[in-house]
């Protein structure tokens, strides 16, 4: 694709976005005309200091909740309901503890009308590619903070979604678990097979933005605005404790503290 | 257990058999592994600690089970990858399970439960009988807990499955 058609073809346009809730007949305003364009195989980042609305964000672009003002476009039209091509994964995993591993991953497609048998084989292969093989009957109790959520990601996959919204996803865990887990979506995104178009990730670590991301958002506090956005630029694989990683981390975290 | 390679220990005329298998999360593992990895497989192990905000005693059962299983080398404070380290870290998710279920198997408490499911006919057990046959072969005080090690690292190496529901450990 040429930069032009890169350019003029955005698949996630956010225009003018805004965000209130009111609060005892008081408007608090949350996002304040937030815009920017993400185009196909893009892992954008968007970091921001807790409370600037970025988890917000995520659900106004996946159709979750309708923004204030401005609007969102997937392909061209208008984002006014939950969009079907775009799954999350969640902080807090959110899986049904009465349900196995396969059950929790084989219910997104549940919801998509997909015949029981097809169901089966698309969650197992899922599960195989995210390390969760032999996992299958195992209830979300008997897993892992770690474990728990590869499930989260397989659910969020199974689907076979353009894009993956992904909020706060290694927050929940311990810093060993997470780097390993940083290291799995890195693998997964690289891998065209599992991978959706386009990632779109929110999280208050700067350096995770930047180590994972081609480009990275930033918002001001609360209410969020764009107040920075750059192309990271450079080759994967990354070390995360390189120099330039650490420089951009620095530069970045003095501009949102 | 740091250091330790053998599960006997000879205690006067007794002979105390105890559980040498990881008792830490596999994806504590991995994480260290892969921060290895960043160090260029070797580095002091608290300078790992400090790069990960972590205290030296959350760091240290990653090491041993690391160590047991023949993944890193400790050596005077620096902690090193070993060619076996590497090489599972290399492989994609299946080949990462098979690398660990060889070594796991290589533990000899790990190999003697193995064993024992195998010898039944339907290569499979029940929880409690897993338990009985941990308490009576092992020097441990909360089997339970190590049927829990034993199980995750048996669905990670593709060794076991467990289904809670119908109460079956079963080879893989």
């Amino acid at each position: 694709m040429s930069t032009k058609d890169r350019l003029t073809t955005p698949v996630l346009d956010v225009r003018d976005v805004s965000k209130e809730f009111v609060h005892q007949s008081k408007k608090i305003p949350i996002l304040r005309d937030v815009s920017f364009s993400i185009h196909e195989y893009e892992f954008i980042s968007i970091v921001g200091p807790t409370g600037c609305g970025k988890s917000t964000l995520l659900r106004i672009i996946m159709g979750l909740i309708p923004p204030t003002k401005g609007e969102v476009i997937y392909k061209g039209e208008r984002v006014q309901s939950v969009n079907s091509r775009m799954s999350m994964v969640f902080q807090s995993f959110a899986l049904f503890p009465w349900l196995t591993v396969l059950e929790n991953v084989e219910l997104g497609l549940e919801a998509q009308g997909i015949l029981k048998e097809q169901r089966n084989k698309r969650a197992l292969k899922i599960m195989q590619e995210v390390g969760l093989e032999d996992f299958e009957n195992a209830y979300p109790r008997e897993l892992s903070r770690g474990m728990k959520q590869r499930v989260g990601f397989a659910r969020a996959l199974v689907i076979d979604p353009e894009i993956l919204l992904m909020d706060e996803p290694f927050s929940a865990l311990d810093p060993l678990t997470a780097e390993g887990l940083r290291e799995e979506v890195m693998r997964l995104w690289s891998d065209k097979f599992t991978s959706p178009e386009i990632v779109i990730m929110v999280t208050h670590n700067v350096e995770e933005a930047i180590y994972l991301s081609d480009r990275v958002i930033v918002l001001s506090q609360r209410p969020g605005t764009v107040i920075l956005e750059f192309n990271v630029g450079m080759p994967r694989p990354r070390d995360r404790r390189s120099p330039s990683i650490y420089e951009l981390t620095d530069k970045i975290t003095s501009l949102i503290a | 257990m740091s250091g330790i390679k053998d599960n006997l220990l000879i205690y006067g005329k007794e002979t105390i058999v105890w559980m040498s298998i990881p008792r830490v999360h596999y994806s504590h593992v991995i994480g260290l592994l892969e921060v290895l990895d960043d160090f260029n497989g070797r580095v002091d192990i608290a300078k790992i600690a400090d790069d990960l905000s972590l205290e030296l005693d959350d760091l240290l059962p990653a090491v041993d089970a690391a160590e047991l299983i023949g993944f890193v080398r400790v050596e005077s404070g620096d902690i090193q990858l070993t060619d076996k380290g590497s090489i599972f870290l290399s492989e994609g998710t299946r080949g990462r399970k098979k690398q660990l279920g060889e070594r796991l198997l290589i533990l000899e408490s790990f190999k003697e439960v193995i064993e024992f499911i195998s010898q039944k006919e339907e290569k499979a057990v029940t929880k409690e009988d897993l338990l009985n046959f941990i308490g009576e072969r092992f020097y441990e005080s909360d089997s339970e807990e190590i049927l829990k090690w034993v199980i995750e690292w048996g669905r990670h190496g593709h060794l076991l499955k467990y289904d809670s529901k119908e109460d079956e450990i079963r080879l893989v």
